[in-house]
This record gives structure tokens, C-alpha cells and sequence, in this order.
């Protein structure tokens, strides 16, 4: 049944990566796609690839992606990145606390929703044997920050201009 | 001492996370705190050389690193241009822009290269590659022209294949032997003993086509071209002078070496693939008019110098690899940044709108010869002792119809390195540009540091052989 | 005497280095006479060490760096006679420079390459390593690349891209040729070499390094495009330094070395004097000043090989005088080509004429070089050539040598001719007086020692005869073995 929910939850999710023209929308959504991808590989008992598919947080990089092209094409996102230029360190802080929150969420649920999963639970897995991982994906999502706020500094700087 | 290697990991992301701040106090916040985050690396990295001995582990927060000779060399190579880059970045990024945000992302980029020198686990490797790739992309589109960002797309799609190749590699290395480690793995699939398994192969294949995508090896070489010209300059750089190296020839010569069991064929694509590049890389380059697109073609012809060392096989062909690893490092990143000084004052990159710019930017001027002399394999120059390794190497293999080639090649080089030198520095100064000053001082001592490294480790190639690149060199020969 | 040819080595190629920093510093001023005071010093240092040579010791070092490279050093009656020579004649035309390259420029990088050059010159002399031999080679050639192009004209940097390419194309390729030799006998150490038999291919790679630096047709066309460097620069090319090194590397690879299959021999042989007179028919029809004195070099290289390259004790005896009196009246005519072409402005000996009288010093200095050249007694140059052709009827090549009879008669010609055309008849064109009495005294001590080289010739007829005497040990102690 659970299966079920989660499939059903990811086409849905994927659908929506799609549909959405907000990018926003767009990021949100495919994060979670990682997420749901995440919870059916345990549920099948991949508890490893499941920590390594939250852990590429694939999501994020296809938000640079989508951004980078955003950027070709001339449309008007200004705003909301203006708007957030302010408050880059917060939002950092703000980005990883809630990263950490979920995993923390995910680690003691998952076992639950699997159970007898063997040896590797979500926690084991997650912070003792990739333990190196998170390091990367701290300093991934801290690249993803740095990164959107630097590309989206074009639209400030050239509006300055005009 | 074995702390040194978290703080190697640890200085560049802390620094990142305090830049924001440092940027809020001002320009020159921002730059005390990226020339500190960046030298301490390099500073720890050459105290560990001494200490190093057999190798050393190192846990962080229970995640476990480990430093050999090789990734050592690697170490070196990566933190010293880092370093130079950083310098020359704190003048250079005053055109562009977002200064804090451009010091934050050349951090990351480095944290993500030591990592991957320093972990001990395939798939970590993967990830951290990411990390760094993930800043190259944006820092390449840093400049937010139209072909900066065009050719950061591009270089983002092939290397998503890239990553994909690799993952799907890695995939069936776990497969077959159900674990990443690099010392468990190498333990695993070296005892089976008898003919490789065929999953194995198809992995070899797509480590070799996913690594050689990074490394821009002949026929995946197709991104670098775009990418590496219109990155800004101390990013071109790092591309050509470290990314590479590190994300393409580090994994191929950690998984080939070490852990996948010995496949002859390997070294026969090694070499193959290393010629066509030698070779094409040249032929391509000597056709350019544009600066930085001549100096990206020459990348693509070194690093064949140094797939070939790696195929020969034997230890002077390596010792050579290597030590061209280092050399190139420093040489590339050089021209690089003379090449960015000149857009800097001049504002483009065609050469056939420069001439005799060595008189109004004399530091610049100089400090390109000594470029061109190493990349071309003029002693006393670096360049000149690994291509001289690599050759004999060669021979020593009874290559000889490569090491021939190799000869020739670094003829070529010289040929279309003295059109840069003829067009752009030696001759008389075009009276376009009469009013032109050196570039501003920090990126000049960027280049100058850079230019001695390239003569001191020419003169005393034998200490940095003997130190560094040979004990590297054994490591893999033993593990192979 | 090994921490005497060291020195002499790292004083100019250390000392070098501090020339541009002078420049840097603001003493501009100061970087003629410190180019003048280090290649001087090297110089007298070369002096202590002629004693020993002369009675016949030798003496080795070596530092070993990685696997087969070390930095050895091979002091040797050869080795102290080039060394002695060439930095003469470079300190004689650094001091010429003093006067010929003010207001020009870049005076610091002049200076600075000009001692480097040189600094490369002495450690190529005494290395006993390939490899070592193989980077000053290159070091020789990277100065040679910024002196040609000195005066930054686009045609100019052109041919200074020219010489590069072609001198290190063929070291290159001579590199590996003694990767080959290495393959072989696995040593890079010459004196490990001797009396070792080289492989064909190995040998014809060696060649085009050597015929490349050393202007050997058809590797010579770099060499009269050079003209268009500085004329003290032309003269230090010329006289002292790049074309005797490839010479110098035939004395030392092959007579003192590894041994040449007698075929290999017979053609070499016939592309020396090839070179010799093709190039000596060049220069009857040249009329720039420059190209032509350049084409007689390439024939007198030429010479020079076929006395080498025969093995005979008058042969070598011969060449070595040869590259001494070739130095010092090469040297002195492009001198003079510097201070006629300060003088008129030109270098188309069509429109100089009768300069006689305007330059008497200069005048008489050319007339005793170019004899010297053409070989008239009693001047060095005579008894080196008849030394060259002797040993070539000692080695039994009685046609080779009835031809390099011919070819010095057309040398006679041509050094004749340019005489003439610049110095007699009536004028064609505009003429100053002579140069600085710094650059004429010069050329007046070049042709003094021009006469009294062939005066004297039992002092450095004494060194050689040691030099051939330990040629000789190495090939008797082959035939032993």
C-alpha cells in the first residue's frame, strides 16, 4: 500500500517538475522526486542506494541546471532572487538546518516503514558508514547557494546598466 | 600532523561560510579571508610532504580519509595554483563583480578537489566530484556573457554524460564486488585470479569514456575548447591547470592503478587515445587566433603526454605522467593568467590585434617566455625533464614510432607557442595600445610566483622527482 | 681544476641573472660593464687551467641527480682550448658592445641574454653528460632566439623564429639520438661512450642536431637570416659560440667518443665539403655585406667538419686551429660589418665604396681577417687549412682534398671581392668616419691577434697536440680491446 502511495506520489512529483513554470515550483518538486525515489529503493531494502540517491541531492543540480538555461533565454526572474540577495547567509543556515531536520526526520522513520531491513538501517547507513557523504552535500548545497545567487547577480547588475 | 589533513578539508568550506560577512566589511575583507583560506592548504599540504612516510589516515567525524604519495602529488599540484589563482582572483574579479561570491565558489571548487585527492571511497570520489564540478559551471559562467554562459551549458551537459558513465561504472564495480572502499575493493577483485569478469570490462570502458569526458581527451574533448577560454582567466586556470588533472587523469590512475585488477588492453587505449590527443591537440591549437582558445587546444595535446606515460607501463613512463601532472599544472596556469592579464588591459583575446605588449607589460611579458619555454620542453625548464621521462619511457617500452611522435609534437608546440610570443609580446609595439599599463600588482605577483616555480623545479627537478612524484610513482606500480 | 672549470661555468650563467635585476633597479647604466666584468671573469679563469692542460691532465666531476642524469664535468685539453677561446673572443666583443648597443632599447635584456649565452657556452664545453650537453644546447639557442630578434622588427622576429625552430628541431631530434644511444649501452656519460659503436639511425639524428646548429647545408638557411641581429650579435653567433658548438660536439661525440662506421663516414665527408663549396659559390654572389660574410662561415664550417671528420692527426690538429682562427678573423669582420654599417647606414656593398680612406683601422683589419679566411700565409688561417687539406692526404681522401683546394681559391675570390666593393674604388654613398675608438681598438686587437695567432702558432699548436694526443689514447685503447 505504501508502495503504492510513494509510485503514486512520484509520478505525480515528476509530472509536476514538468508543468510547473515557476522555477521555484519546478526545484521543489524535483527534490522531492529524490526524496520519494529515496524512500521506495528502501522500501525494497536498497537502503544504500537509497542514501545515495539523497545524497547526490540530484535535485539541487538540476535546479543549477534549469537556472543556467533560464539564464540563455531572457525572462524576467529577477525578483524573487533580489529579494533573497540580502539574506544569502540566512537562507544558508536556514537551507542546511532544514537538510539536517528531514534526514534526521527520515532516519527514524524509515526504519519503521521498512521493517527488518537488514543490517544497513537509514541512520547506520546515513551517518556511520557514508559519514564522508555528508560532508560533500553540505558543500554541495553550499555551492548550489553560491552558486544561483552569483548567476542570478546578472539580472541586478544589468538592470543597473540599462 | 595527521590533523593537518582536516584542516585541509575543513579551511576552505569554513571560509565559505564566513565570506558573506567578510564581503559585507568590505573588498578587502574578502580578500584577506580567501588568500588566508586558500594558503593555508597549501601550507599544511607542504608540511605534510616531510611527515608523510608510508602514508596517513585521518577521521573526520567518523568519516574516514587517508593521504598517500599520490594523492599527495595531487595535493601539491592543486593547492599551489590554487593559491596563484587566488592572488591573481583578488585584482581580476574587480571587473566582474560579486567579489565575495567568486572567492566563496573557487573555495568550494577547491575543497571539492582536495576531497576527492583525500577520500578513500569510489563513490565519495564521485560525489565530491561533483561538488567541484558544480562550481566550475557557474564560476565559467561567471563573467555572464553570452558565450560564458553557452559554452557553461555545454560543459554541463557533457559532463552530466560524463557522471552518468561513471555512476553507472561504479554501479557495477559494486555489483561485482559489494563494496566502494578503495583498499577492500582492490582486495576483492584482485583475487579472482583468472580472466576478467566481462561487468569489469564494461566498467573499464566507462571509467575510461566518463574520466576521459573530464579530462578532455581526444574524443571527448569537444567542451573544452568553450569552456576553458571563456571562463574567466584564474578559472581557466584552475580548469586546464587542476580540474583536469584532478578529476580526469587522478580517477583514471586510481581506479587503473590500484583497484580495478590489471586489463592489458587499458594501456593500449591509454596510449592510443594519448597520441591522437598529443597530436590533434597541437595540429588544432596551431590554428587559433584566439589566445586562450590556442592555450585550451594546447591542454588537450599535454594532457596525451601524459595518457601516454600512463600507458607505457613501466616506472619512468609514470615518474614522467606524473611529474608532467605537476608541470603542467604550473606552466598552463601561467599562460592562463598571462593570457587573462592582456584581456584585462587590452579587452580582447585575438591575437592578431596585439604586438610587442612586452615593452608597456613587462612582468607579463616575461613571465609568458618562461611558459612557453617550459610547455615546450626547453631546459632548464619543468616541462622539458617530464617530457624527457616520458620519452625514454617510451623507448624503454620499445615504443619508439611514439616517442618519435612525442619528438615532433613538442617541435609543433614550439612553433605555434613563438606565434603567440611573435604576435602578441616580441616585436614592436602596436601604437593601438601605447597607453596600456601592467596589470595591477597582485595578479602580477601571481604570475611571477608561477613563473619561478616553473624555473626552480626545472633546475631542481631531481629534488621534486625524488621527493614527490617517484615515491607516487612506486605506489602505483606496486599497485598495479 | 674541477672547481676551476665549475666556476668557470656558474659565473656568467649565475651572474647573468643579475643583470636584468640591475635593469629593473634603475641602473641601466651599470649592466654593459657587469656583462663585460662576468664574461671577462670567466675568462681569466679559464687561464689557471691551460698549465694542467697543457701537461697533459685531466680531470672529471660529477654530482648525480636522478638515475642516469648527473651534472658531471670532463676537463680535458679540448675542452680547455674551446673554452679558452670562445670566451675571449665573447669578451672581446662584449666590450664592443659597450659601444655599439647604447641607446638601444632593451639594453638589460642584451646584456643579460649575452652572458647567458656565453654562461651556456662554457657549461656545453665541460659537460660530460648528454643530457647536460643537450641543455645548454638549448639554452644556446633560446638566447640565440632574443638576440636575432633583438631589434623587434616583425621581419626580423620572424627569422628569430626561424632560427629557433630549426636549431631546436634539430637538437630535439638529436635528443633522441642519444635516447637511442641510451637504449643501447645504457649510459648518457660520454666518457662511458668512448669507443662505442653508434647505430646508423642514432647517428643521423645526432647529425641534424649538430649540421642544424652548426649551419651545415641543408640545414643552413637560419644562419644568413641571423644577419639581421645586431652585428655584435652576428659575430658572437659567428665567431664565438652557436656554430662552434656543433663542431665542438663532432670533436667531442665522435673523436673523442663513439665510433662512426667507415660508410657513414664517406658521406658525411661529401656533405661537408658540399656544404663547403655550395655555400662559398653563395657567397661570390652576395652583395649584403652580412649574408655574404655568413655564407662564408657555413664554408668554413664545412672546412672545419672534413678536417674533423677525417680522423687524422693533421685533420684534427687542423680543424681545432681552424675554429680558433676562424673565431678570431670571423669575429673581427663582423665587427667591422658594425661599425661600416653604423658608418653608412646600409648593408648592400653596391652602395658603399671607398671607405678606405674614412676607416683606415677598420680597413686594415678587415684586409688581415678576410686573408686569414682565404687562407693566405702568414696569417692562422693558412696553416689550419693547409693542416685540414694535409690531413685529408693523410686519411687518403685525395679527391676531397683537391676540391677544398678549389673551394678556398673561391674563398680568396669572394673575401676579395667584398674588400674591394667596400673599401676601394670611388665612394657610392653616404660615410662617416670610423666607429668609437671602443669598437675600433676592438677590431684592431682581432686583427692583431688574427696576425699573431699564425706568428705564433706553436702556443696553441702545443694545446691541440695534446688534445689529438688524447684522441689518440681513446682509439688506440679501442684497437686494444
Amino acid at each position: 500500500m505504501l508502495l503504492w502511495v510513494l509510485l503514486g506520489l512520484l509520478v505525480l512529483l515528476t509530472v509536476g517538475a514538468c508543468v510547473f513554470r515557476d522555477l521555484l515550483y519546478v526545484a521543489v518538486s524535483l527534490a522531492l522526486v529524490s526524496a520519494v525515489l529515496a524512500g521506495i529503493l528502501f522500501h525494497y531494502g536498497a537502503n544504500i542506494a537509497g542514501v545515495f540517491e539523497l545524497s547526490v541531492c540530484a535535485g539541487l543540480i538540476t535546479v543549477l541546471f534549469v537556472s543556467t538555461v533560464g539564464m540563455t533565454k531572457d525572462s524576467d526572474q529577477g525578483d524573487e532572487t533580489r529579494m533573497g540577495r540580502g539574506f544569502i547567509p540566512l537562507v544558508l543556515l536556514v537551507f542546511i538546518g532544514l537538510d539536517v531536520l528531514i534526514l534526521r526526520w527520515l532516519g527514524s522513520a524509515l526504519p519503521s516503514i521498512v521493517p527488518g531491513a537488514g543490517s544497513g538501517s537509514f541512520q547506520n547507513v546515513f551517518w556511520n558508514l557514508r559519514s564522508a557523504d555528508i560532508l560533500g552535500q553540505v558543500v554541495l548545497i553550499l555551492a548550489g547557494v553560491f552558486g544561483i545567487s552569483a548567476l542570478f547577480r546578472l539580472k541586478v547588475k544589468e538592470k543597473k546598466h540599462e | 600532523m595527521e590533523s593537518y589533513i582536516g584542516w585541509i578539508l575543513l579551511v576552505p568550506p569554513i571560509a565559505v561560510l564566513l565570506m558573506p560577512w567578510a564581503s559585507r566589511l568590505g573588498g578587502w575583507a574578502a580578500n584577506t579571508l580567501a588568500i588566508v583560506a586558500a594558503g593555508l592548504p597549501l601550507v599544511f599540504t607542504l608540511r605534510l610532504i616531510p611527515a608523510l612516510g608510508g602514508g596517513l589516515t585521518y577521521e573526520l567525524f567518523g568519516a574516514h580519509f587517508a593521504l598517500d604519495s599520490v594523492s599527495l602529488l595531487f595535493l601539491v599540484v592543486v593547492n599551489a595554483v590554487a593559491f596563484a589563482c587566488m592572488v591573481y582572483a583578488t585584482s581580476y574579479v574587480a571587473h566582474l563583480g560579486g567579489r565575495g561570491k567568486f572567492f566563496a565558489l573557487l573555495l568550494i571548487m577547491v575543497f571539492g578537489l582536495n576531497a576527492m585527492l583525500l577520500t578513500r571511497d569510489l563513490f565519495s570520489l564521485y560525489l565530491f566530484l561533483e561538488v567541484a564540478s558544480i562550481a566550475s559551471y557557474v564560476l565559467v559562467a561567471f563573467g555572464l556573457e553570452q558565450d560564458g554562459i553557452e559554452s557553461a551549458v555545454k560543459y554541463l551537459l557533457l559532463s552530466a554524460v560524463a557522471t552518468s558513465l561513471v555512476l553507472v561504472g561504479i554501479l557495477l564495480v559494486y555489483m561485482t564486488a559489494g563494496t566502494l572502499e578503495f583498499a577492500a575493493l582492490g582486495a576483492a577483485l584482485a583475487g579472482t585470479g583468472g580472466p576478467v569478469p566481462g561487468l569489469l570490462l564494461l566498467a573499464a570502458a566507462l571509467f575510461i569514456a566518463g574520466f576521459g569526458l573530464k579530462a578532455a581527451v581526444m574524443p571527448f574533448h569537444a567542451w573544452l575548447p568553450d569552456a576553458h577560454p571563456s571562463a574567466p582567466a584564474p578559472i581557466s586556470a584552475m580548469l586546464s591547470g587542476v580540474v583536469i588533472k584532478v578529476a580526469g587523469i587522478y580517477a583514471l590512475v586510481r581506479i587503473f592503478f590500484g583497484i580495478l585488477p590489471e586489463i592489458g588492453e587499458v594501456r593500449t587505449v591509454f596510449l592510443i587515445l594519448g597520441t591522437l590527443s598529443m597530436i590533434a591537440g597541437a595540429v588544432l591549437a596551431y590554428f587559433q587566433s584566439d589566445f586562450k582558445r590556442m592555450l585550451a587546444y594546447s591542454s588537450i595535446s599535454q594532457i596525451g603526454y601524459i595518457l601516454i606515460g600512463l600507458g607505457l607501463g613501466n616506472l619512468l613512463g609514470l615518474v614522467g605522467a606524473l611529474f608532467h601532472v605537476f608541470n603542467h599544472a604550473l606552466f598552463k596556469s601561467l599562460l592562463f593568467l598571462n593570457s587573462g592579464a592582456v584581456q584585462y588591459r587590452l579587452g580582447t583575446r585575438d591575437i592578431e590585434q596585439m604586438g610587442g605588449l612586452e615593452t608597456r607589460m613587462p612582468v607579463t611579458g616575461a613571465t609568458s617566455v618562461f611558459g612557453t619555454l617550459s610547455i615546450a620542453g626547453v631546459p632548464p625548464f619543468n616541462g622539458f625533464w617530464s617530457k624527457l621521462f616520458i620519452i625514454m619511457g617510451a623507448l624503454a617500452a620499445g615504443q619508439t614510432a611514439i616517442a618519435t611522435l612525442a619528438i615532433l609534437v613538442s617541435l609543433f608546440t614550439l612553433g605555434y607557442f613563438l606565434i603567440i610570443q611573435r604576435k602578441v609580446f616580441f616585436g614592436h609595439l602596436n601604437e593601438k595600445w601605447r597607453d596600456i599599463r601592467e596589470a595591477p600588482a597582485a595578479m602580477s605577483l601571481a604570475v611571477i610566483l608561477l613563473a619561478a616555480a616553473c624555473l626552480l623545479t626545472g633546475v631542481f627537478f631531481h629534488s621534486v622527482t625524488r621527493g614527490i612524484v617517484e615515491p607516487a610513482a612506486v605506489i602505483l606500480m606496486g599497485g598495479n | 681544476m674541477e672547481s676551476q672549470a665549475l666556476m668557470v661555468i656558474l659565473v656568467p650563467l649565475l651572474g647573468s641573472l643579475l643583470i636584468p635585476l640591475a635593469g629593473w633597479a634603475g641602473l641601466r647604466k651599470a649592466t654593459g660593464p657587469m656583462a663585460v666584468l662576468l664574461i671577462g671573469c670567466s675568462h681569466l679563469l679559464t687561464w689557471p687551467l691551460l698549465g694542467p692542460a697543457l701537461a697533459g691532465r685531466t680531470g672529471e666531476s660529477s654530482i648525480p641527480l636522478y638515475r642516469w642524469i648527473e651534472f658531471s664535468t670532463n676537463i680535458d685539453a679540448l675542452a680547455v682550448f674551446m673554452a679558452f677561446t670562445a670566451s675571449l673572443i665573447a669578451t672581446l666583443i662584449a666590450v664592443y658592445s659597450l659601444g655599439y648597443i647604447e641607446h638601444t632599447e632593451h639594453e638589460p635584456e642584451y646584456y643579460f641574454i649575452v652572458t647567458l649565452f656565453v654562461g651556456a657556452m662554457m657549461g656545453l664545453v665541460f659537460s660530460r653528460n648528454l643530457i647536460f650537453l643537450y641543455m645548454f644546447w638549448e639554452i644556446s639557442a633560446l638566447a640565440c632566439w632574443r638576440l636575432i630578434g633583438y631589434f623587434r622588427d616583425p621581419e626580423y622576429v620572424w627569422k628569430a623564429d626561424k632560427a629557433f625552430l630549426i636549431t631546436f628541431g634539430g637538437a630535439v631530434f638529436m635528443l633522441l639520438g642519444f635516447a637511442l644511444i641510451f637504449t643501447q649501452y645504457g649510459t648518457f656519460d660520454i666518457s662511458e661512450l668512448r669507443g662505442k659503436e653508434i647505430g646508423t639511425a642514432a647517428l643521423v639524428l645526432v647529425m641534424a642536431g649538430i649540421f642544424s646548429k652548426s649551419a651545415t647545408v641543408p640545414l643552413h638557411t637560419w644562419l644568413p637570416d641571423a644577419g639581421v641581429a645586431p652585428s655584435t650579435i652576428t659575430s658572437l653567433l659567428h665567431a664565438a659560440i652557436l656554430v662552434k658548438i656543433g663542431l665542438y660536439a663532432f670533436a667531442r661525440l665522435f673523436c673523442n667518443g663513439m665510433v662512426i662506421a667507415p660508410e657513414a663516414q664517406t658521406w658525411l665527408l661529401v656533405l661537408a665539403l658540399l656544404s663547403a663549396f655550395v655555400s662559398a659559390s653563395a657567397a661570390l654572389h652576395e652583395t649584403n655585406i652580412k649574408r655574404l660574410l655568413a655564407y662564408s662561415t657555413v664554408s668554413q664550417i664545412g672546412y672545419t667538419f672534413l678536417g674533423l671528420m677525417v680522423f687524422t692527426h693533421f685533420g684534427y690538429i687542423g680543424a681545432l686551429l681552424y675554429i680558433m682562427a676562424h673565431g678570431f678573423a670571423k669575429g673581427g669582420l663582423f665587427l667591422c660589418a658594425g661599425i661600416i654599417e653604423h658608418g653608412t647606414h646600409t648593408k648592400d656593398m653596391t652602395k658603399m665604396g671607398g671607405l678606405f680612406r674614412k676607416m683606415p683601422v677598420t680597413g686594415v683589419s678587415y684586409l688581415i681577417c678576410a686573408l686569414s679566411i682565404a687562407g693566405i700565409p702568414p696569417m692562422a688561417g693558412f696553416f689550419s687549412k693547409y693542416f685540414v687539406i694535409n690531413g685529408l692526404v693523410e686519411g687518403g681522401r685525395i679527391a676531397i682534398a683537391t676540391l677544398a683546394i678549389l673551394t678556398a681559391v673561391v674563398t680568396l675570390l669572394y673575401m676579395l671581392k667584398s674588400f674591394r666593393m667596400v673599401f676601394l674604388g670611388e665612394s657610392r654613398g653616404e660615410a662617416h668616419g670610423e666607429g668609437s675608438p671602443v669598437m675600433v681598438g676592438v677590431v684592431a686587437v682581432l686583427a692583431v691577434l688574427t696576425l699573431a695567432s699564425g706568428f705564433l702558432l706553436q702556443l696553441p699548436y702545443d694545446l691541440v697536440k695534446v688534445a689529438d694526443g688524447q684522441r689518440l689514447v681513446n682509439i688506440v685503447s679501442l684497437l686494444w680491446r
